[in-house]
């Protein structure tokens, strides 16, 4: 058993190592002086780095990414907020065919939820395709995660003590305000987390409603696309990938410092 | 229940309070049609708790509805120049079936087979990882998770770049081949490519629900069959594996259905062999043939939902909240 | 005495289910009172609706004189114990006993002399900063119940408080809850399965059954004279005899007669039960002087130190329970298995429920 418990381990780093492949060459191959963008190494060079900070456009997207990123994340986290405590707490005519409809943007693949709202926004509604109209996209794809997210910690959540609180003199709000808000932190915290990813990941929508302001992953795929500029695009693609890198580990010091309390 | 918000509550009495007065002041026309608004927010009143659904509602309706609806309009439509005329007809939708020599039904079954050799082959890379993670992590359990999560944090489209370095044509594997003495492979620009890279960007992300359904199962079932004289490996066959198939229905829905219409990896990874359906009504909305590409959409909706349906009814709500 | 709770008539009904049916009750001031009975019997649920969480379907609920419906919680003058208490985990001691208090916008400093008040009437001085999770279960308990006394509430509500103790420091929890009652003077209202609580604090107890009240009296009259079947099975143990009455006897089938004390209201041949406690119940090779004796044989004895508990099968082929002392008073000693003795008692050692 003890060769079975081997060849596990020796799976997972396995694992690891593949699904870090792909990032950590490319911020190596990033400094690669080489038109190729990738083998082989022909020496060290900031010059894509430099390409990438003065290109007028380049930069302007990763901005545009993480502020949309972060508008989904609030917005989508707030509206979900709403939808689950009625849809945990109340029953009502109706309920199943909104928890149905909740969960069919998690059903369809982004494709026709790009083509769909594409469709109304531009072609019938006339709309300038923007940051904007993308938003609109992201939130309707963020809203089922965050919605089952706080359902879920909604559930498991102990009446008793908003019970509690009442009989103790506090009204709606401030039972809302002193006690389970805070009690539900950690599933607001995984609802935002949740839905900026998706925002911040996300091509197949911006594709089609992104418009005048490409994201960072709209960006890339249309020059992937066209095969041009490509050590361009992996100097972007390494800066995404160090701020991905410096996300974790400020995650994983957080992580390590609470867990010696 | 006694938690509706009273200051709600109190704003909507005191604007029902302060109305009623200057009502009697009103011409009669305008009276009556203000006596309706005072009703309405009465009956609001009651509704208090509700008011928290409707912008979640409101979002649905015009962002999901709405434009599904356009589309399915649209679907039955022609397209004549630049433009659209409501023809009313079905014959996008044979288009599908009959156009250029079935070109699109082998499509279509060709994204179908690829979500499926997808499905299955980010599960089977999964279900260790996860495995692994529930049964040797400890404390470590979710900084592991994390580790694995990470590379998401950058788009999967960046990630498509990096492998293109790794399994391209002058890449990481052909280098290391050509350094060896053996033949360069052609890897990149297939269909294999597109599942390989596909299979690689699903699994870790598929590896959180089975994760929660393994954590999820009791251990000391486990003593129970090892007591009652089941091996390490039947106790995984006869135990463990049953109990964590819900996860495995949830990870197979989060995967299958979202690649069904997969249009930029194929075309990234695959190149012209990289044709899906996906790419198809990608392409049909490049040139503007709006009627023809909602067609093909709103099939692809069809089928998507359908699968959704069967799936959600077997693993049920619940396993599907715990897995996020 | 003043009236510190009335309940009027009080019906609950959830859909079709009837969890309370027309229960009335006063609660005089500074009263310890108990609701007592099995799961289900509506304790819970009439609790509930003098904190407010519930409204009667039917009937009135007053609260130091003044009717409660439509009251919500927070305006009420109650404070109630929860069952699992409820504590607040992401605050500490002091800011779960304050909780009350800064509602009401009391000044830092007397909401502070409060909590050491009451930290010190519990017996846990300076236990302000700690953590809810770093609490035993007992002292978890202590800052529950101070947490809803520190509001000087007109009454205190207690739901079940001690259910999820073991048995020891449910046996401290009960003498220290009756120290705090007499302490404050706050009337409490206890509800509670656990017939050893209600009879050891209470100063009066209700016996509910399938959302009605039985009984209500002090421990003692419900002990000694249960006035139904259920509260003498549910209360202590009970033997009881069923046959019809007539004139001060009461005939049983297969045994014989039983003397009771005279009832002048019960008709003749009326069907009724006659109630022995194990207790009052004398056992020996022979009796005298006893207004009932009957004959029987040791079937089961269990040595308890103190008493020794026998089930004797009598000549109707019934189980009667007898608890004896083991020793020291005339004529005490164990019996054996299959010995044949006589049982007995004096009319006025028993009841009759009617």
């Amino acid at each position: 058993m003890l060769r079975g418990k081997r060849i596990l381990s020796t799976y997972f780093y396995l694992f690891l190592l593949v699904i870090y492949l792909s990032p950590l060459s490319l911020l190596a191959f990033s400094f690669n002086n080489s038109l190729s963008a990738g083998f082989p190494w022909r020496g060290f060079t900031l010059r894509w780095w430099d390409a990438f900070f003065s290109d007028p456009v380049a930069p302007t997207t990763v901005k545009n990414s993480f502020v949309l990123a972060v508008a989904v994340a609030v917005v989508a986290t707030l509206m979900g907020l709403g939808l689950a405590f009625v849809l945990v707490r109340r029953v009502f005519r109706g309920k199943n065919v909104l928890l149905s409809s909740l969960l069919v943007p998690i059903a369809i693949p982004y494709l026709l939820i790009g083509t769909s709202l594409f469709l109304l926004l531009q072609w019938t509604l006339d709309l300038k395709l923007s940051l904007f109209t993308l938003a609109l996209g992201h939130i309707l794809v963020a809203l089922p995660y965050s919605s089952l997210v706080l359902m879920a910690r909604l559930i498991g959540f102990d009446r008793s003590l908003e019970e509690a609180a009442q009989d103790l003199g506090a009204t709606g709000f401030t039972t809302f305000r002193k006690i389970t808000f805070p009690l539900i932190k950690p599933g607001i915290f995984v609802s935002m987390f949740l839905t900026f990813i998706i925002s911040l990941e996300d091509v197949a929508i911006a594709s089609f409603l992104a418009g005048s302001d490409p994201t960072v992953p709209y960006f890339v795929y249309g020059r992937l696309r066209r095969f041009e500029g490509l050590p361009l695009v992996m100097a972007l693609s390494s800066f995404m990938v160090l701020i991905a890198l410096a996300f974790t580990c400020l995650f994983l010091i957080s992580a390590i410092r609470a867990k010696r309390e | 229940m006694k938690d509706d918000t009273t200051t709600g509550k109190r704003v909507l009495c005191i604007l029902a309070d302060h109305l009623r007065p200057i009502l009697s002041y009103l011409p009669p026309r305008l009276r009556l049609n203000l006596k309706k608004l005072l009703f309405i927010l009465l009956e609001m009143k009651k509704l208090g708790y509700y008011w928290r659904l409707f912008p979640g509602v409101f979002w649905l309706v015009v962002f999901l509805v709405l434009p599904l609806s356009v589309m399915l309009i649209y679907s039955f439509w022609t397209k004549v120049g630049y433009d659209m005329i409501p023809t009313w007809t079905l014959q996008n939708y044979v288009d599908i079936f009959v156009g250029e020599k079935g070109l699109y039904v082998r499509l279509l079954l060709k994204s179908l087979g690829i979500s499926a050799a997808v499905t299955l082959g980010s599960i089977a890379l999964a279900y260790p990882v996860a495995y692994y993670i529930s049964t040797r992590g400890g404390k470590y359990k979710y900084v592991l998770l994390a580790l694995i999560m990470t590379p998401y944090l950058v788009s999967w489209v960046i990630l498509i770049l990096g492998w293109r370095m790794i399994i391209g044509h002058s890449g990481l594997v052909n280098t290391l081949l050509v350094g060896v003495g053996l033949e360069r492979v052609k890897l990149w620009k297939t269909w294999m490519a597109v599942i390989i890279v596909l299979v690689i960007s699903w699994a870790p992300w598929l590896v959180l629900p089975i994760f929660v359904s393994l954590e999820k199962i009791d251990r000391t079932l486990l003593e129970a069959g090892a007591d009652l004289g089941a091996s390490p490996s039947e106790n995984f066959r006869k135990i463990t594996l049953p109990l964590s198939v819900p996860g495995l229905l949830v990870a197979t829905f989060f995967v299958m259905i979202p690649t069904f219409g997969e249009f930029v990896a194929p075309v990234i990874a695959g190149g012209t062999s990289g044709a899906t359906i996906g790419t198809a009504i990608e392409e049909a909305f490049k040139r503007m043939n709006y009627p023809f590409g909602s067609a093909m959409s709103f099939l692809l909706v069809g089928i998507a939902l359908i699968a959704s349906f069967v799936l959600i009814r077997k693993t049920g709500l619940r396993t599907l909240m715990e897995s996020l | 005495m003043k009236i510190d709770v009335e309940l009027k008539n009080v019906t609950k009904k959830f859909g079709d289910v009837v969890a309370v049916d027309d229960v009335s009750f006063s609660v005089g001031k500074g009263e310890f009172f108990s609701l007592l009975g099995p799961s289900g019997c509506g304790k819970t649920t009439t609790l509930r609706m003098i904190a407010g969480f519930e409204e009667p379907t039917e009937g009135e609920v007053h609260i130091g004189g003044e009717l409660m419906t439509d009251v919500p919680p927070f305006k009420r003058p109650t404070n109630l114990v929860f069952q699992h208490l409820a504590l607040f985990p992401h605050l500490n001691v002091y800011d779960n006993i304050s909780f009350g208090l800064k509602i009401k916008k009391l000044p830092k400093d007397e909401i502070k002399r409060k909590v050491e008040q009451m930290l010190n009437l519990v017996r846990l001085p300076g236990y302000e900063e700690r953590k809810i999770r770093e609490l035993s279960g007992g002292e978890q308990q202590r800052i529950a119940i101070v947490r809803a006394l520190v509001n000087e509430p007109t009454v205190l509500l207690l739901d079940e408080p001690l259910g999820p103790l073991d048995l020891k420091l449910r046996e401290e929890m009960v003498v220290e809850l009756k120290r705090i009652q007499r302490e404050v003077g706050t009337t409490f209202i206890y509800v509670t399965h656990d017939q050893g609580e209600a009879l050891t604090m209470s100063d009066r107890i209700a016996v509910m059954k399938d959302g009605r009240v039985l009984q209500i009296g002090t421990p003692m009259k419900i002990y000694e004279r249960p006035k139904s079947r259920f509260t003498a099975d549910f209360i202590g143990r009970s033997n009881l005899f069923e046959g019809s009455y007539a004139n001060g006897v009461v005939e049983v089938d297969g045994l014989g007669r039983i003397i009771v004390e005279p009832e002048p209201q019960v008709s003749n041949k009326r069907s009724v039960l006659v109630c022995a406690k194990p207790e009052k119940i004398s056992i020996g090779r022979t009796l005298k002087g006893l207004d009932n004796i009957f004959a029987g044989e040791v079937k089961e004895a269990y040595y308890q130190g103190l008493v020794t508990t026998y089930r004797v099968l009598l000549e109707n082929n019934s189980l009667i329970t007898v608890v004896a002392l083991s020793s020291g008073v005339k004529g005490a000693r164990i019996f054996r298995l299959g010995e044949k003795v006589k049982v007995g008692w004096s009319k006025r050692d028993a009841n009759m429920i009617i």
